[in-house]
């Protein structure tokens, strides 16, 4: 009774056959959830990164600059366009309110991103695929991406940062 | 000081029934504040109308967040305490002018951050991550607000305490709606403190007294708050579920054991829910999330389940006792569906379940987190608990306030009875268009998703267009249903019929007497609710598949 | 003498002020020491790696 004191003997009350079972499939989906989302690490092959590193944003920016200088191959909206080889070090720069480089890669091969902000928190969300992460100033986040579809990409970002916040969108391209 | 109820047979503590009042009268008023910023932030996401600038965009929103998430639902809650401790338990308030000055401290906590909010000096949306900084005085309001609701969990213990110790309520443990409540105000105090604990230092570094926040620590610590605020609501919530099915069809848990139980998972587990929020962020490390999004192997998820049986069942058990035993579902059709507060909690629970509870437990996964992280689809999940669930139980339960606490008839009686419909479609609109419209990539908190003024442009898929429709419709309808709800409860409070004998009651909102024992049986005892149950289930296994599925598509990342 | 019959679980909980300190201590040391600990314990760029980044190739 929800408004007065249980019956005497209410703690040996034996749970009714419908309830039991219904306990029994509720444990049963909640043990297999956990076991999936372990074991997801081991078999899955989407699973956010456990590599962080503190850095600063002068030390990033230093970085970020030097690696761009080595793989540039050109320029648009005064943004740096960035052809990095497979399986290397992929900078890239959240500053309010911009996303920077352009990157192109490749269909197939793996990069390593580093992922930090100049200054606020940031939202990374890849479009149209909607993968999304946290982007914090102060951590070098470090993502090992594979590209598996080809095509026109977009990042925009998801984590509110101020009046220019709609604006802040980069480009990802990927080759065949 | 003391008053017999003619209504209930309470022994009422005359000075805590204007407490309930004040409290329940600015929730009223924050509800109604909430939603009319909810209609304004509506109606400019919604590209085809675009209503407010950028800069009050953002202002309204942060706005609404504060006031809907936080100010509304604990004040109802801070009503609901007092309620619990006192007149169910025939026990004394204790210290009533402390209650008094919490009172005052979380009204100017509340009217503060409302003026730092709305002339421009806390652009920061309800989560103000730092390094986004706003004015000393908005973190100074959530502290006097987050203070005076710490005041009254502490008076609701020292009730309990003295209550206990008087034996004003008879020997044994407390009455379950009491026992849900008492669950409630411990998961407050666990999340008024840490917020307590976050925006003192964030107030001093707004001030210029400490040089850095750490980002990832705010964002640890505030959620310790924000959703673990959320939690508590759970917990009140159904522990009014158990309320309401006990006064409309006089049910009770057909096993107070199971019930308190659950609870008592949720003691401990439900809190460490909180890292969700954390799940595509770079610290902590995979383990922790893993852990506390494992609820400790998902014992609070277990909890909410067993409730989702526990509470319908004791509606079926009554039903079944009192003759309506034909099929399945006999005992649903014939439930008291002209009592507000009956169809308020039923729709609570189903649309609690159905949509806030499934997209609640798979968009909470680590992995799967990855595709709707800060995108609408998390907006349209806690409307789908905090609006459809929690808000709407409180509506209903309203109803019962009236008479009870306000002794006033209900005015317009047939607008009561069709607002818990027109509010819960409109919200189950809502809360499904914003989903999809999430999984389709649109983030959250977005002032103007043609990204007008960056370097490139980006077109969501059409299909959005059509949920955006779904979304704004259903956002209308919800809006008009809380308006039917503030207008009742307004015209019931000024101008309503005194109650005057337990027949006025009876007429609107009685109080049902108990149905005869349950007879010693073999079989089922709730075979429709466990056919529901089995329903859910199913439900939920569709959509985990459907976006673990997704997820196994995307680029590959580690 | 009579059997105390009611068993660990039932008297915890008729508890109050028990159960307040149990859940809380449970939320403390899982979610805030163990993740506040965490991003203590980040660790800088490898030097390493900070060398080929900066390298000129």
């Amino acid at each position: 009774m929800a408004l007065t004191v249980p019956e005497k003997g209410w703690f040996q009350t034996k749970i009714a056959k419908d309830e039991k079972a219904w306990i029994i499939i509720a444990l049963i989906v909640c043990l297999s959830l956990f076991v999936l989302m372990a074991g997801w690490h081991v078999v899955g092959k989407q699973n956010a990164s456990s590599i962080v590193y503190d850095t600063s944003p002068d030390e990033f920016y230093k970085l970020s600059q030097a690696n761009w200088r080595k793989y540039k191959i050109g320029e648009e909206e005064g943004i740096p366009v960035v052809k990095p080889p497979a399986g290397s070090d992929v900078f890239i720069l959240a500053t309010t309110w911009r996303w920077e480089p352009i990157l192109v890669l490749k269909k197939g091969a793996e990069y390593r991103f580093h992922i930090s902000s100049m200054d606020l928190v940031h939202g990374f969300s890849l479009q149209p695929l909607n993968m999304n992460f946290v982007i914090h100033p102060q951590y070098d986040y470090v993502l090992t991406f594979k590209p598996t579809s080809s095509g026109d990409f977009r990042i925009i970002c998801n984590e509110f940062c101020g009046f220019g916040h709609h604006t802040m969108i980069g480009k990802i391209t990927v080759e065949e | 000081m003391f008053m017999k109820c003619d209504l209930t047979g309470f022994n009422v503590d005359k000075r805590v029934i204007p407490l309930i009042k004040a409290n329940a009268v600015a929730a009223t008023v924050s509800l109604l504040l909430a939603v009319t910023a909810a209609l304004l932030v509506l109606l400019t996401r919604w590209q085809v109308i675009h209503l407010l600038p950028v800069d009050w965009y953002y202002r309204i929103l942060t706005f609404h967040g504060l006031v809907a998430l936080v100010v509304w639902v604990v004040f109802w809650e801070m009503a609901g305490l007092y309620f619990s401790s006192t007149v169910v338990l025939n026990a004394r308030q204790i210290a009533p002018w402390l209650g008094w000055l919490s009172f005052v401290l979380m009204v100017a906590g509340t009217g503060i951050c409302a003026f730092t909010i709305l002339t421009g000096r806390a652009d920061v949306l309800f989560t103000s991550y730092a390094p986004l900084k706003a004015n000393p005085l908005h973190y100074l309001g959530i502290i006097l607000f987050a203070v005076g609701a710490l005041i009254v969990c502490g008076l609701f213990f020292a009730n309990l305490i003295v209550a206990k110790k008087e034996k004003t309520y008879g020997d044994g443990p407390l009455p379950l709606f009491t026992f849900g409540l008492l669950t409630a105000a411990i998961l407050a105090v666990g999340t008024l403190l840490p917020g307590a604990v976050i925006f003192v230092p964030t107030f001093l570094w707004s001030l210029g007294l400490i040089e850095t926040m750490n980002s990832t620590v705010y964002r640890i610590v505030f959620w310790g708050f924000g959703h673990a605020s959320q939690q508590l609501n759970v917990a009140a919530m159904i522990s009014v579920w158990y309320l309401v099915a006990f006064l409309a069809v006089g049910g009770t848990s057909i096993n107070e054991k199971v019930s308190r139980g659950a609870f008592f998972l949720y003691l401990i587990g439900i809190n460490l829910a909180s890292a969700h929020h954390l799940l595509t962020d770079p610290v902590p490390s995979p383990s922790w999330k893993v852990f506390n999004t494992g609820y400790f192997m998902y014992l609070a998820v277990l909890a909410s389940m067993i409730h989702a049986f526990a509470v319908p069942s004791a509606i079926e058990s009554a039903q079944r006792r009192r003759g309506f035993t034909k099929g399945l579902f006999d005992w649903l059709k014939n439930a008291p569906w002209g009592n507000p507060a009956f169809s308020s909690t039923f729709l609570a629970l189903v649309g609690f379940g159905f949509i806030g509870g499934i997209t609640g437990v798979v968009n909470g996964m680590e992995q799967t987190n990855m595709i709707v992280h800060n995108t609408l689809a998390i907006t349209g999940h806690f409307k789908g608990t905090v609006v459809i669930g929690t808000t709407l139980t409180f509506m209903g339960v309203t109803y019962y306030l009236l008479p009870l606490i306000f002794r006033k008839k209900i005015s317009f009686f047939s607008l009561a009875k069709i607002q818990p419909w027109v509010t819960w479609i409109g919200i189950a609109m809502l809360s499904i268009g914003f989903s999809i419209i999430g999984y389709l990539g649109v983030p959250r908190r977005h002032w103007d998703i043609t990204f007008s003024g960056g370097p490139f442009t980006y077109t969501f898929p059409e299909i959005a267009d059509l949920f955006w429709v779904v979304s704004v419709l259903g956002g209308t309808i919800a809006f008009i249903g809380v308006l039917i709800w503030v207008f009742v409860v307004v015209s019931t409070v000024f101008f309503g019929k005194p109650v005057k004998s337990k027949a006025d009651m009876d007429t609107q909102m009685p109080i049902v007497s108990q149905p005869p024992a349950l007879e010693h049986h073999k079989g089922f005892v709730a075979p429709g609710t466990f056919v529901l149950t089995l329903i859910f289930i199913a439900t939920f296994i569709i959509y985990a598949t459907l976006n673990w599925g997704w997820l196994s598509a995307l680029w590959e990342v580690r | 003498m009579v059997e105390d019959k009611t068993s660990f679980l039932e008297r915890l909980l008729d508890r109050p002020i028990a159960l307040l300190i149990m859940s809380n201590a449970i939320f403390a040391v899982s979610y805030f020491i163990w993740g506040v600990m965490k991003v203590w314990t980040t660790s800088p760029i490898p030097e390493a790696l900070k060398e080929t980044i900066l390298g000129g190739k």
